[in-house]
């Protein structure tokens, strides 16, 4: 005898959307408990315990995060994983790969299996927690490795933080090439950044700030795609923010080696010019740069080359209440990332099948996971979303414990109505 | 984005365009330049009467707000403020590693429960003085006196007050800046003043490392070599080289700077005659300038100490004015307003 499901939805009457799949056109989607068990007619005897009358809005796979800082465990003042992913579910986000810079350092299996614990308990988000690649992101030893990833890491990550030499590097890529680790690195040249807190470049001269220059970037890339190489490891550079480095990636991948990457949304939307009035909140890491990289980084995205990460970064108002250079870097990102993106579509300066790929299927590939599609079998993540609502977030209406959010009080297009994770219906609106 | 920047050469003026905070030169019409220029010359013959004080902001207390140390600049605030009989407090608040904003904003609370009506605000930071004038309440007049590598607009035009005195007009003018441009906040001011008062051209000299990236954006001219740098110049503004750039691989040594950029009468002769030596101070003699240059007849580097004194009470009479305009007019909007409801 068969068991009765206890939880069946129906999604009804929207545009089903997944580049991935094809799928481009109005259907119905048919879950039972966490799995899609059909997209377009009904399963026979299915019967739908509720219904999510999706008419008029899109229907999307939902969006997976490779890069949020979710604040906890150590930083209670700027957020914690119930808050963050609960920001990051209105955002339409199923799936957030956290990085390892909480205190302590996620750098062994207990902590990574203790985050993993609580945004399953807040029911929001799935959390794949990055570990740290280096015992305590210090660049001097490596982490314990194995344990960390039978501990439910997906990837470990050295974040933007520097390697003792170039040694260190070598060796984190070789053992982590053995046990089949995804490393996820931010590379700069810590010496070529120097203090740097913004792009070098005309505005950097203006304003008298320390910037840092493209070829900290390029240098440290170049060195990192080097060692991958020989050590046959899986590399994600995360957060390209300029045109050269991210030539320097797409010319790696036509050489065959196993490399891909992905671009903050930020970068997509702000460049150097938008420091001009010393405004901390473009105080980020890594830098905003010209208007040609960020047209660069766009086109990457069009051609499907790129995914697109929050590089959330929660602060509490007085962290950014100080001159430019002395403010933490960062923004607070999760709360607005969807109507963000959806409106860089409005602005033709993204083609949706891109923006959607790179925020669903390109990042699962990334991850090696089977998420991020709309297919029969699979978890039923899925975000529903009216491409053409306008929405102005106010400070009141923040979830994240961020106070840092750029966009408040900006109009912008695209909202998401409901999130769906693995058959729950986690944000309705 | 569709955000509105907020620049600071917008911040720094009333709605009629007048001067309420004074942080930077960029962005300052010619006219305003030139009114403050003028309003240091009246001050200046006052200042060689007996009594010295006007009493142009008689009851307002001035706090100069050094968060940096700087004796010679703190000295000739306090010294201005004074002469336009205000109460002057200094503070001398060194910067600690760990004093993160949350100091620098309860520093500016506390300061503003003590009702001042002037900072006057020296920070290592770049845009501190912006970021303070966009924090205090209103009514208060933040003048920069030094942020970061950004502005040190007091110092520009108390320069441009004394090439004026000397050369007459801004006219056809050349004026070389020689040295370490990159961390000079001095240079950056003078750069854009000497502009929009009309100089001929305005000239960088030093190596590649001291220079900052796409410097000529700014509005001057990159040399490396102080013949062609100083070849016709009227003008030879010397910069300050702190001893530190030693190392950090900025310059091989203090001997091949001197020999290269260190001015001399040899140095000198490249340029007219006529030309004006200048120098912010504190001099490194023997580093980037020659005894016998910056005490020589063609030497004003004195007068540029003499005038910061007119200059810097020009600029704080014009800031207090814009502040008390703005509250006159609010005043007068209340009254009217309540005159209506009546």
């Amino acid at each position: 005898m068969k068991v009765q499901p206890q939880n069946t939805i129906c999604i009804q009457g929207g545009h089903v959307f997944d580049p991935s799949q094809k799928l481009d056109q109005v259907m119905d989607v048919f879950i039972e408990n966490d799995t899609i068990v059909a997209i377009g007619n009904a399963p026979v005897g299915f019967k739908a315990e509720s219904t999510i009358d999706a008419s008029g809005k899109m229907v999307f796979p939902g969006f997976i995060d490779l890069n949020a800082f979710l604040a906890e465990p150590g930083f209670s003042q700027k957020g914690s994983i119930a808050s963050e992913t609960q920001a990051a579910s209105q955002s339409g986000f199923t799936t957030l790969v956290s990085t390892p810079n909480s205190k302590p350092v996620v750098d062994s299996a207990a902590l990574a299996t203790l985050i993993q614990e609580k945004a399953k308990q807040a029911g929001f988000c799935r959390v794949l927690p990055a570990g740290a690649l280096s015992a305590g992101l210090e660049g001097e030893q490596l982490s314990n490795m194995h344990g960390l990833k039978e501990g439910g890491c997906i990837a470990l990550s050295q974040l933007e933080k520097p390697f003792k030499d170039s040694r260190v590097i070598k060796q984190c890529y070789h053992y982590a090439a053995g046990f089949d680790i995804l490393a996820m690195v931010t590379p700069i040249d810590e010496a070529l950044a120097q203090e740097g807190v913004m792009h070098e470049g005309v505005v950097s001269t203006k304003l008298g700030l320390a910037g840092v220059s493209e070829s900290a970037e390029t240098c440290a890339l170049t060195q990192h795609l080097i060692l991958a190489k020989e050590a046959g490891v899986r590399l994600h550079i995360s957060r390209v923010c300029s045109k050269a480095a991210l030539d320097l990636i797409l010319a790696a991948q036509e050489n065959g080696q196993a490399v891909t990457a992905d671009v903050a949304l930020g970068n997509l939307v702000f460049t150097d010019i938008n420091c001009l009035d010393y405004n901390s909140l473009m105080h980020v890491s890594p830098v905003y740069r010209s208007e040609d990289d960020r047209q660069a980084l766009l086109a990457a995205v069009n051609a499907g080359k790129l995914s697109i990460c929050s590089n959330h970064r929660p602060h509490e108002l007085a962290s950014k209440m100080a001159p430019f250079a002395a403010s933490e870097s960062g923004i607070s990102v999760l709360d607005s990332f969807a109507s963000v993106l959806l409106n860089l579509v409005a602005k033709d300066e993204l083609t949706l099948a891109a923006a959607i790929s790179a925020v669903t299927s390109s990042p699962a590939s990334m991850l090696n996971k089977s998420i991020g599609q709309l297919k029969t079998e699979r978890k039923a993540d899925i975000c529903i979303v009216d491409k053409d609502a306008e929405v102005t977030l106010q400070e009141s209406q923040l979830v994240s414990k961020g106070s840092n959010n750029p966009w408040l009080n900006q109009t912008l297009n695209g909202k998401v109505v409901c999130t769906i994770n693995a058959g729950h219906v986690v944000f309705q609106r | 984005m569709d955000n509105q920047l907020i620049l600071p050469n917008q911040v720094q003026l009333t709605k009629e365009g007048r001067l309420k905070h004074f942080l930077t030169t960029e962005g300052l019409s010619r006219e305003l330049l030139t009114e403050i220029l003028d309003t240091a010359d009246s001050f200046i013959s006052s200042q060689e009467r007996s009594v010295k004080t006007v009493p142009l902001l008689r009851g307002k207390t001035v706090v100069n707000l050094f968060f940096e140390n700087s004796t010679r600049t703190r000295s000739t605030f306090e010294l201005a403020a004074k002469r336009l009989s205000a109460n002057v407090l200094n503070l001398d608040i060194a910067r600690s590693a760990t004093s993160k904003g949350e100091t620098l904003m309860d520093t500016l609370w506390n300061l503003e429960s003590m009702y001042s009506d002037m900072f006057v605000v020296r920070h290592a930071d770049s845009g501190a003085a912006h970021f303070i004038a966009q924090h205090v309440t209103p009514n208060v007049a933040v003048i920069n006196a030094g942020d970061g590598r950004h502005a040190h607009p007091t110092q520009a035009m108390l320069d441009m007050l004394t090439i004026r005195r000397e050369k007459g007009s801004f006219e056809g003018l050349k004026v070389a800046i020689v040295g370490d441009i990159l961390h000079s906040r001095v240079a950056r001011s003078q750069i854009y003043a000497l502009n929009t008062l009309g100089a001929e051209e305005v000239r960088v000299v030093g190596p590649n490392t001291l220079l900052p990236r796409d410097i000529e954006s700014l509005g001057a001219k990159a040399f490396h070599d102080m013949k062609q740098g100083l070849n016709d110049v009227d003008v030879v503004i010397m910069l300050r080289l702190q001893k530190e750039r030693m190392q950090n691989a900025l310059l091989p040594s203090e001997a091949e700077f001197y020999k290269l950029y260190g001015l001399n009468q040899d140095k000198l002769s490249y340029a007219k005659p006529d030309a004006i030596v200048m120098h912010p101070g504190p001099i490194n003699r023997g580093v980037e300038i020659d005894s016998a240059v910056a005490d020589g007849p063609q030497s004003v580097i004195l007068k540029q100490v003499s005038n910061g004194i007119p200059m810097r009470m020009a600029i704080m009479a014009m800031a207090m004015g814009g502040q008390t305009a703005i509250q006159t007019a609010e005043k007068n909007q209340n009254t009217s307003q309540t005159e209506g409801e009546a």
